[in-house]
């Protein structure tokens, strides 16, 4: 094989791993936005179940979904920013407690951990808002 | 602690395997995007390493980025003269026929006392003997003498000379470069002859053994005092010692010819002559 064929070869290759690269960081955005949607569709109801006055059904909904984002966070930390990820645990832990102590607070970090999570795929998006 | 331990390990093997990818001319003369990379890659490096809220892949698709558009830019330019000139800027002849070219120099904001120095360096500290000087697109200065000014050369003299060519490493530091010997189309027994004929038996004991395009060994066995001269020893392809052989030098040769070696005698009988594909340096 002639070092000019190697050239050719490791361009080819290194636009191939480019093209591979930007359909993973894709998927990984398909994936980030499908679990934020499940998540937020969960506090959403848990905020409708605090709304009826249900705290045990709310408080049920809240450890759900801690327990939930805590399985998916391993694989989140291979390419999210960790700050970003453990301002939403600190949200998703806040939401819990303030249920648990049927505190009518936690309507309030019931939105915040809502809009932590939906907001991470938000980051990840290649758009001008994310790259200036 | 050990997470930072971890990613400098990660991104120091990452930042040495793109520069090695990314070829000599990155350490040595600079084109304007090589020099952009360089200095690129230690910062997009440092990121991930030393901010641990920040995932590594980051740092490593930052590193990816930096040597596809390395590699990318440098393969548009070699196929596109106007994309060439445009990213890497063109030569500018600075002196011409002895005389500073005013426009040019003035344009590239490049100052007398600079181009003084550079002559002065090139060898020429006089601007009246050098027919022109140009200015490269990686920054260094090409200084072509006026004909009276420049070294006298064996072909000015009409004086014959002999193909010189590269001495051909064989043994570095115990190790056998079997790539280089196979260039030169020879093998481990005539190594061995060649080794034993110096006083070594195994390769391992050689610090340092090469065949220049003469067909002279040269073998210098490891652990021996210098006492403020050279210890190695040359000798002629036969084995025998050679008074004339000089130190080698690293390189890279390969032999002209079917079958440089007699397997009679031990000789090298073909003309020596640059390997082709390139060795091991």
């Amino acid at each position: 094989m002639t070092r000019s064929t190697v050239s050719g070869l490791t361009m080819a290759i290194l636009w191939i791993l480019t093209v591979l690269l930007v359909a993973g960081a894709h998927g990984i955005i398909r994936a980030q936005e499908s679990l934020a949607r499940t998540l937020v569709m969960q506090l959403r109801r848990a905020e409708g179940a605090l709304a009826a006055g249900d705290w045990s059904a709310a408080a049920s909904i809240a450890v759900d979904v801690r327990r939930e984002w805590e399985a998916a966070r391993p694989g989140l930390s291979l390419h999210a920013d960790h700050q970003h990820l453990d301002l939403v645990t600190e949200a998703l832990l806040e939401t819990e407690t303030l249920i648990a102590a049927r505190n009518i607070e936690a309507v309030r970090a019931l939105r915040l951990a809502a809009e932590r999570l939906r907001s991470l795929p938000e980051r990840e998006r290649l758009l001008l808002r994310n790259l200036f | 602690m050990l997470i930072v331990f971890a990613r400098v390990i990660i991104l120091y093997a990452a930042v040495l395997f793109i520069l090695r990818l990314s070829g000599k001319q990155q350490v040595s003369t600079l084109q304007p995007f090589e020099l952009v990379t360089i200095v690129l890659l230690a910062d997009v490096a440092a990121i991930p390493m030393a901010t641990t809220g920040t995932p590594l892949i980051n740092g490593l698709v930052g590193l990816f980025a930096l040597l596809l558009s390395s590699f990318t830019l440098s393969f548009l330019t070699m196929k596109s003269a106007r994309l060439r000139s445009a990213i890497n800027g063109r030569p500018t002849v600075v002196v011409a026929n002895g005389r500073l070219v005013e426009d040019a120099m003035r344009e590239l904001r490049y100052s007398i006392n600079d181009l003084l120095e550079q002559l002065r360096l090139a060898g020429y500290p006089a601007v009246n003997d050098v027919e022109f000087a140009v200015l490269e697109t990686n920054g260094q200065l090409s200084v072509i003498p006026k004909s009276q000014r420049r070294p006298v050369m064996p072909a000015d003299l009409g004086v014959p000379t002999s193909y010189e060519g590269l001495p051909t490493p064989l043994i570095v530091d115990g190790k056998v470069d079997r790539e280089n010997l196979r260039l030169i189309r020879l093998d481990m027994d005539w190594l061995h002859r060649q080794i034993r004929a110096h006083g070594v038996d195994d390769p391992e004991a050689v610090l340092y053994a090469a065949l220049d395009t003469q067909g002279r060994f040269f073998c210098q066995p490891k652990g021996r005092k210098t006492a403020g001269r050279l210890n190695g020893s040359a000798s002629n392809r036969n084995g025998r010692p050679d008074r004339t052989a000089a130190s080698a030098s690293n390189g890279a040769a390969g032999l002209a010819g079917d079958s440089p070696l007699d397997k009679g005698t031990g000789q090298v009988n073909a003309r020596l002559e640059p390997a082709e594909e390139g060795g091991q340096l």
